[in-house]
């Protein structure tokens, strides 16, 4: 057989797997990417998270959904504003009663400003996966979140469904669950998210902007890795690195300026000025 | 038959056609009727079960009419009125009526007349089962030899009409009213007007009927869900013509499946906005049905019947290239979907109201009640200035209730340097408050009391919202705290 004649067999079947696989190429789907805004990251993950395909993150040990949410709420708010276009999130009742529902100021202040963000409440993770699915498919919504409270029945399937869901309908999905799972899974990327302290504001101490360790586990574009991120209203920052660890008055090593420790005033007070820059 | 317990002892409730042809009634001492046949056959009286007995023959008896209304404890009252030619007229209307409850191993006695009134005296007191009355009948004439007790008037009222000897209608038919109106009140001659047809009467309709409605009855019962789906989207046709007609859009939808033993199935579907185009009606009930564990179908519906109860506006379009459009409405084909599949309170907004008070400020509704669902112009307005260094005031997420801590403060107004949240005990690093808020001063019922928020972050980065409940002294002696939310 001629040598042309068998790469143009090759190619036609390249191109009829490539059909099968829903029209986009073998390697990455065609949607583009969602960049963080950290070079060192997008470089990472090959320009940023990959639109219409699915993700996964977990909190780094039981009880830090917080972290978690702050982080998928991030994400979300920056996804939307690039796409103008809402955000939908699934929570299984046990996570909302584990870890708290969703909170429409606190969202809002995460840069998901009121009808941005819509919740699905369901009973059963066979539920929210379903929700996840049809919301994957349909083209209005730009991301989808669902956190699941309890395991993943045949988490490899279900996870390919929404796969290909997202690969369908070009949104971003982000599977969440509380507690890290080996089960396997279709994601693009997984996730590991876990609370950071934060730097304080200024020399009294005081809360600074929310941080968080993200560990990358699992990257299909490229090597794993991990940053310590800084989560703004739909942006990321890397965190400057820790040099000392918070004085606590309890330890008595190292004392503030003041003869004993005062809780910070709030800047939320109404009619507070904004701080000096 | 069925005895009550009364203040003086069992009494006899209701009792079947041998036990009457004994010589018993109801109110008679359950003793007394044993004195006189001791072979009785008895059970506890249920009138629960009996009014739950008598809404499903209502909600059977749809399929004649949608006008139905409870008449009684005891009987049901179906205006036919331009109803009964579809099924051959009154009397075979009866008929089929009559037979189908004695198919369900009941017996019934029915009555057509001019006004409600007459025909429900005529049911109960004529001693005939199925009773057709044409409307040119005279009515008064009719109604004359029955018992006085057929208008259903108040027992004192009929004691008193007995003791002074009037036993049957007809006996007041050619009384002067006057003096009966001011011995036994308005309301006997308003009855008897009633009756007679003299004076008009209202039903209470058990549902309010829908102003488009299709239905389709089947020569042989269905049992199959796609069937059903099939069916349905048939029927959606013809209603989306009417709807179309006159400009308008279902909001509501409402599915009646009439089983052939005569019990009813109602599925009802919202929608965020009018919609009229049966492949979307027939889907919104697709995923209805997919969440139903079984449609109980025994053996088979014989009839379906689809109508539309809330209706909207809903203008022609012409299509344009207006991509926000199609999108806005892809998303509320979305939320519908998923509002029919899992419940109207289970696919939300969230909602940011303007109050001090946590729970308050941020509320859940429906999705599917909310108009004009996203507005991408709110995007443009970041809530949260870069230059506010110390991250959000609110957490993203809250509990249902406020969890109980053990917490240590290092002043009591303080915040606290430690707490024991689910038997893990949190080393508070940084903390930020106190917000105080308190109940409205207009809000004296139940006020709680007021509450000290503060933000802390624990030594290994987790940050809880927390709140000391109660001022320290003046409210309460020693203050519980709360961790309320959690930011990460």
């Amino acid at each position: 057989m001629p040598p042309s004649a068998g790469s143009a067999e090759l190619a036609g079947l390249r191109r009829r797997i490539a059909a099968l696989e829903g029209g986009s190429g073998p390697d990455g789907p065609s949607w583009g990417a969602l960049p963080f805004g950290i070079a060192d990251l997008d470089g990472t993950l090959g320009g940023g998270l990959a639109w219409g395909a699915l993700h996964a993150a977990t909190a780094a040990a039981p009880g830090q959904e917080g972290a978690l949410l702050a982080f998928a709420l991030a994400l979300a708010a920056r996804a939307a504003r690039l796409r103008r276009a809402p955000v939908l999130l699934v929570q299984q009742e046990l996570a909302g009663l584990e870890g708290g529902w969703l909170y429409g100021p606190g969202a809002q202040e995460a840069g998901l400003p009121e009808g941005a963000l819509i919740l699905v409440r369901v009973r059963r993770a066979e539920e929210a996966l379903l929700v996840m699915e049809e919301a994957l498919k349909c083209s209005a919504v730009c991301a989808v979140l669902g956190e699941v409270g309890t395991g993943v029945p045949d988490a490899l399937t279900a996870t390919r469904r929404l796969s290909l869901a997202a690969r369908a309908g070009g949104a971003l999905g982000l599977l969440l669950r509380p507690a890290p799972d080996p089960s396997p899974c279709a994601a693009v990327t997984r996730w590991s998210i876990a609370p950071q302290p934060s730097t304080p504001p200024d020399a009294f101490g005081g809360l600074g902007v929310g941080c968080v360790s993200a560990r990358l586990m699992r990257n299909r574009q490229g090597p794993p890795g991990a940053w310590r991120l800084r989560l703004g209203p739909g942006d990321f920052a890397l965190a400057p690195p820790r040099l000392m660890p918070r004085e606590d008055s309890h330890d008595g090593a190292r004392r503030p300026p003041l003869s004993q420790p005062l809780a910070r005033p709030p800047l939320d007070r109404p009619g507070r000025t904004a701080p000096a820059a | 038959m069925s005895v009550a317990q009364d203040k003086a002892g069992l009494r006899l409730a209701a009792l079947n056609a041998p036990a009457a042809a004994l010589g018993l009634a109801p109110g008679l001492a359950l003793a007394d009727a044993r004195a006189r046949h001791p072979g009785l056959q008895v059970v506890a009286h249920e009138p629960q079960a009996d009014a739950r007995l008598l809404e499903g023959f209502v909600d059977a008896c749809e399929r004649y009419t949608p006008l139905l209304a409870l008449d009684g404890r005891d009987g049901l009252m179906l205006d036919i009125s331009g109803c009964a030619h579809l099924f051959g007229g009154e009397g075979p209307l009866l008929r089929d009526l009559l037979a189908r409850v004695a198919g369900s191993g009941h017996s019934a006695r029915a009555a057509t007349a001019a006004t409600p009134e007459a025909a429900a005296a005529l049911a109960r007191c004529s001693g005939r089962r199925g009773l057709v009355v044409p409307p040119e009948r005279d009515l008064a004439a009719l109604l004359a030899p029955l018992p006085l007790a057929a208008l259903r008037l108040e027992a004192t009222t009929l004691a008193a009409l007995e003791r002074l000897g009037f036993a049957c209608i007809g006996d007041l038919a050619d009384k002067p009213r006057a003096p009966l109106a001011a011995r036994f009140g308005v309301a006997l001659l308003d009855r008897l007007d009633a009756a007679t047809g003299r004076a008009r009467s209202a039903l209470h309709h058990r549902f309010p009927p829908p102003r488009f409605s299709v239905e389709k009855p089947l020569a042989e019962p269905i049992e199959r869900v796609e069937d059903v789906l099939g069916l349905t989207r048939h029927l959606a046709q013809p209603l989306a013509q009417a709807l179309e007609r006159h400009g308008l859009g279902a909001r509501r939808l409402d599915l009646a499946l009439f089983r052939v033993d005569g019990k009813v199935t109602r599925l009802a579907v919202g929608s965020g906005r009018p919609v009229r185009d049966p492949v979307l009606v027939a889907r919104l009930f697709a995923e209805k049905v997919a969440a139903l564990t079984s449609l109980d179908a025994g053996f088979g519906f014989d009839l379906l019947r689809l109508s539309a109860p809330l209706v909207e506006p809903l203008e022609a379009r012409q299509e344009g290239f207006d991509t926000r459009r199609a999108e806005s409405e892809a998303l509320d084909g979305l939320l519908d979907r998923l509002a029919a599949r899992f419940g109207t309170e289970r696919v939300l907004l969230p909602r940011v109201a303007d109050a001090h008070i946590p729970e308050e400020a941020g509320r859940l509704v429906p999705a599917q009640r909310a108009r004009a669902v996203f507005d991408p112009a709110h995007l443009d307005a970041p809530a949260l200035s870069a230059a506010d260094s110390a991250g959000p005031t609110r957490p993203p997420r809250l509990f249902a209730r406020p969890e109980p801590i053990e917490a240590v403060a290092e002043v009591p107004d303080g915040p606290p340097t430690r707490f024991r949240w689910r038997r893990v005990l949190h080393d508070v690093a940084a903390a930020e408050g106190p917000e105080r808020i308190a109940a409205p001063w207009w809000r004296e019922e139940g006020m709680s009391p007021t509450r000290d928020y503060f933000r802390v972050e624990t030594r290994d980065g987790r940050r809880f919202w927390l709140f000391r409940a109660g001022l320290f002294g003046t409210e309460v002696a020693h203050p519980a705290w709360y961790v309320h939310g959690l930011f990460g």
